[in-house]
């Protein structure tokens, strides 16, 4: 029996054997569809492209998520140094919450003396890649790049001020550490499908933290966090 | 990743096509996800998961004869949910090869062994043979590595193959 003989005698076995499984299944299982389901349906039927990516987006805010793991194994990697610097030791202090085994809260108390959040931008996209939107705040700003096939890059930081607090779950992921011109950073390889890979850096001369969600590989994602620029006035 | 491969649904036609297998199966598909999850909410999960996986890969829908497509979606649906059930126990069992010393006299005596393999190596096999998935895109899926995804097909297929060969079983 050769290669693709044994494939293709396994291929029908594995069918059958659903088929099997399917009559054989019990008839009293009852699936009861909630509003909410029939509605994401509705919404597939009528647009599956459009739903699968505003699925796809859903994922990308669970990937924001865990940036504050990140944040965590940042800051225990410096604590040797941050030992001997009393500013940052103190601004780690003023970060760190509260964190056990399943998620960890991170609140930031530093009083807000920024008057306004500087304009950064990606200057090295890949190729076709264009800003389509740009949406801030006193302490945020979002920054979506798409290209013509659709794929898109989410570029966000933030101003670490007083009250600012995330609260994540902790999922499987790589991480490894980055270095983002003189800065350290944490890039995120999702095991999980759908998900982005995460890039993440802190400048904490500016106190800003960085952040890049896309579906590229660590050397792409190193490349794009260097090229982040102030924009000139 | 976000990056979705979803040209084969631009089309009309793909679009009528995909509303079709929607309207035709989504009652097998729903009532499979809800005998392997019990939960209403985690069966729409793995509903919505499986769809997903659907849209991004239709275009092996094209290749699959009508006959055999809802056992594709079955076997979609089914792994989202064996997934979802493992994210929620957060326990993965070791995996049972000793029923692997069962008789196994005839073709559905095979089809009966098949259903008792361990879940991430049908599930690995699954998606190799029916859904035609790639062994990394298997590892992403299943959340195990490359490495892992072949040792499960390779151990599975030498094992049946012995036994197709040894006891003259075909389908």
């Amino acid at each position: 029996m050769t290669n693709d003989e044994l494939d293709l005698a396994l291929r029908q076995a594995l069918l059958e054997s659903l088929q099997l499984e399917q009559q054989s299944a019990p008839s009293d299982m009852l699936f009861s569809a909630s509003t909410e389901y029939k509605r994401q349906m509705k919404k597939m039927l009528h647009n599956p492209h459009r739903w699968a990516r505003i699925k796809a987006m859903r994922t990308r805010k669970y990937v924001l998520q865990r940036v504050a793991v990140i944040l965590l194994i940042f800051i225990t990697a410096l604590a040797g140094t941050l030992m001997l610097i009393p500013d940052a030791r103190a601004a780690v202090t003023r970060w760190l919450s509260k964190w056990n085994e399943s998620h960890v809260t991170f609140k930031y108390t530093e009083p807000n003396s920024l008057a306004e959040l500087a304009a950064y931008t990606i200057t090295g996209l890949p190729e076709t890649f264009s800003e389509t939107e740009r949406s801030s705040s006193e302490q945020l700003v979002s920054v979506q790049y798409q290209n013509d096939t659709g794929d898109i890059i989410y570029f966000s930081y933030i101003y670490m001020h007083d009250g600012a607090s995330t609260d994540i779950h902790i999922d499987a992921s790589e991480i490894s550490s980055v270095a983002v011109g003189n800065l350290t950073g944490f890039f995120f390889h999702s095991l999980q499908p759908d998900s982005l890979n995460t890039i993440t850096w802190i400048d904490s001369e500016n106190q800003l933290q960085f952040v890049i969600d896309a579906s590229l590989d660590i050397s792409e994602m190193t490349a794009l966090a260097v090229s982040v620029e102030k924009n000139k006035k | 990743m976000l990056a979705l491969l979803l040209a084969s649904l631009d089309s009309e036609t793909e679009q009528v096509k995909f509303t079709r297998i929607y309207q035709m199966h989504h009652k097998t598909m729903e009532a499979k996800a809800f005998s392997i999850l019990k939960n209403q909410q985690d069966a729409e999960d793995a509903m919505q998961n499986a769809f997903l996986q659907v849209i991004r890969h239709f275009e092996k829908a094209g290749t699959i004869a009508d006959s055999e497509l809802i056992f594709w979606l079955i076997s979609i649906v089914k792994n989202e949910a064996l997934l979802i059930l493992r994210k929620r126990t957060r326990v993965v069992p070791p995996e049972d090869w000793s029923f692997f010393t069962s008789d196994v006299t005839d073709y559905y005596s095979l089809l009966d062994l098949i259903s008792r393999l361990p879940d991430t190596c049908r599930a690995a096999l699954e998606m190799k043979l029916i859904c035609g998935y790639t062994n990394k895109e298997i590892a992403s899926y299943l959340q195990i590595s490359e490495t892992a995804v072949s040792t499960r097909i390779t151990r599975a297929k030498t094992f049946l193959k012995k036994l197709l060969e040894s006891e003259g079983i075909y389908p």
